[in-house]
């Protein structure tokens, strides 16, 4: 089955974990994940420049890894994460601001992304609120 | 009442204002709309306070989430439901509402919902 998921807790809410939970259990399932959107509070999935502490998991780095290794899409709503100070060096420079921290993994775009893996996937999952 | 099976069912049930949900679930609706995707809209639980009319946030420097509701019907979206019991545990009647709301009672909702193709609650 063909799933997408939506993410709209930030990394330190159950939510983002039970997501990426299921997203590893469907992929070893054989199933295929054809996009994680993250919306609202969860663009800060995608922030690289977050330092859990020693005896915590490394949310960001799990999804990046995840998406290398069964090329999952992980998308970030532009405009969540642009309000949360999460941006790619594109929009970096398109602000003004000297440094970027969107992590490569994650790619910024539009509300038409979520529109898009609901009309191409079997079920879309959301986790968080 | 079956929809068809590329239709979306936006479920509100958090209340307007202290946090930026119900506005998220809105940038969804009119982003569905510009993509031609049927969209209809159920409010239940803390979520029917977003349909009383006369609303003036700016005390509180947040945006009036009725302004969006009244866009709607320029998206073409116009299928607006709320469940009965949500508004009548809160002390709440329809003609206090916006106008143009469906009513859905406790009997109908599940199946409603369950009429959607895609549900995603906000």
């Amino acid at each position: 089955m063909k799933f997408s998921l939506l993410v709209l807790s930030p990394p330190q809410a159950q939510a983002g974990d039970s997501a990426w939970q299921f997203a590893r259990a469907a992929l070893l399932a054989g199933h295929e994940i054809y996009r994680v959107f993250f919306y609202q509070d969860g663009t800060y999935h995608g922030n690289a420049m977050a330092q859990p502490a020693q005896d915590e998991v490394d949310r960001v780095a799990r999804w990046a890894e995840l998406s290398q290794q069964s090329n999952v899409d992980l998308v970030l709503c532009i405009a969540s994460a642009l309000k949360r100070g999460v941006l790619d060096a594109g929009e970096a420079s398109r602000h003004g601001c000297s440094a970027s921290n969107a992590h490569p993994a994650f790619e910024l775009s539009g509300l038409g992304q979520l529109i898009d893996a609901r009309l191409n996937s079997d079920r879309l999952l959301t986790f968080g609120s | 009442m079956q929809q068809p099976d590329n239709s979306t069912l936006l479920v509100f049930r958090q209340p307007p204002y202290g946090q930026a949900l119900a506005r998220a679930g809105y940038d969804l609706a009119l982003a569905a709309a510009a993509f031609d995707q049927p969209i209809s809209l159920l409010f239940m639980d803390d979520g029917v306070w977003q349909l009383l009319p006369e609303q003036d946030p700016s005390a509180i420097e947040a945006k009036s989430v009725a302004r969006t509701l009244d866009s709607l019907p320029l998206y073409d979206i116009d299928s607006v439901y709320v469940e009965t019991a949500s508004l009548v545990s809160r002390g709440l009647s329809v003609e206090q509402l916006r106008a143009n709301v469906l009513l859905l009672d406790d009997t109908e909702v599940g199946s409603f919902i369950n009429g959607f193709g895609q549900v995603i609650t906000f």
